[in-house]
């Protein structure tokens, strides 16, 4: 394992995925197109999952710690915000709660739907 | 010793070491507040605040860390390509997943937004919350929203749905690994599949695929939605 290769492979595809993303005029931004590239990339076996995972697996063990300079934006912003901080955060959460409840309740009706399917024509056959 | 102790090099090691104490108290406690992005912000936000320092000053230590989003976020392509079997065998319920989820979130940010007698700017703002900051920050431009208020609600979303979303799925009684990641790369982006990562490699995985997925629906909602309306 080459870490210093592994991480050369992952930030060469940021800048091909920032290469694309300015020539299709930035209708999609840079990390998205990289992720889809190196996926096709891994699926097409140019690039071998061993050659980038230890970087890879660097990069997503620590994830949360990569927000936190942006997370601290909040403290230029909160003297703007003041009045309506609660109600922005109330939205938020409310928000976040439907989202996550309405995506795992589709998710789980059409896998329910799925099986019910299969049992349906097992029993036919 | 202003300068020696306000230093890129001073930023970054306080970050590092903030953020080390953050995942110690989560691993101390095992409780979802004891977040460890959380814990660092409070910590190195009250320094910040105590002593006067500038924001700029901290990000050019602090703005290392920032770089790295772009490389965390291709390097998902990774556990999606574990996962390729498990994204064919489910590819309906997925996509159906987080198109639902993202419609419901810029509908109901929308709805409460006005309901709560938010600015209509801010409520602009607030609309493309759920998804990836360079996709959320790039939609709110477009529809003439406050893009620090963008990032701003991006991250609290984030941090609510690493928080709070693994329970409450939990709590509702949703089991299946495609069910809780889809939801939660949905939901919450990045900062969510943190710690979907966390639960297990095919929950890591199917949130990453979700941010996404979910981040190209909401493109694409809201770019032709405010075509059409106005």
């Amino acid at each position: 394992m080459n870490y210093l290769r592994e991480l050369g492979i992952i930030l060469a595809v940021c800048v091909l995925g920032e290469v694309i993303s300015v020539l299709i005029g930035g209708v999609l931004p840079a990390n998205i197109l990289g992720m889809i590239l190196l996926l096709i990339l891994l699926a097409s076996r140019l690039i071998k999952a061993r050659q980038v995972e230890h970087a890879a697996d660097f990069f997503l063990k620590n994830m949360a710690i990569f927000f936190l300079p942006v997370s601290l934006g909040i403290l230029e912003l909160y003297n703007q915000l003041k009045s309506q901080l609660v109600a922005i955060i109330a939205v938020c959460v409310i928000t976040t709660f439907l989202t996550a409840l309405a995506t795992a309740a589709t998710v789980h009706f059409i896998l329910v739907l799925q099986n019910r399917d299969k049992k349906g024509e097992n029993q036919n056959v | 010793m202003y300068e020696v102790l306000t230093s890129p090099i001073a930023f970054l090691a306080f970050s590092l070491l903030a953020y080390s104490l953050g995942l110690w108290i989560n691993e101390k406690t095992g409780s979802p507040f004891a977040n460890p992005l959380l814990i660092s912000c409070l910590i190195v936000g009250a320094v910040l605040v105590v002593f006067k320092i500038p924001l700029e000053t901290y990000s050019k230590g602090g703005g290392v860390l920032t770089l790295c989003l772009t490389p965390a976020t291709i390097a998902l392509a990774v556990p999606i390509y574990r996962q390729l079997e498990t994204l064919k065998k489910y590819l309906f319920p997925i996509m159906a997943g987080a198109l639902v989820g993202s419609v419901v979130s810029i509908a109901s940010v929308y709805i409460l937004g006005n309901l709560f007698g938010l600015d209509s700017q801010i409520v602009k703002s607030l609309l493309p919350k759920s998804v990836t900051t360079p996709i959320g920050v790039a939609l709110s431009t477009s529809l003439g929203g406050l893009t620090a208020v963008t990032s701003l609600a991006i991250i609290i979303t984030g941090i609510i749905g690493a928080v709070c979303l693994p329970a409450l799925l939990k709590l509702f009684g949703f089991k299946h690994p495609v069910a809780t990641g889809i939801s939660i790369g949905t939901a919450s982006h990045a900062v969510g599949t943190s710690r979907a990562l966390q639960l297990g490699e095919v929950e890591g995985a199917m949130s990453g695929l979700a941010i996404g997925i979910a981040g190209l629906i909401t493109a694409i909602i809201i770019s032709v939605g405010s075509a059409v309306l106005l």
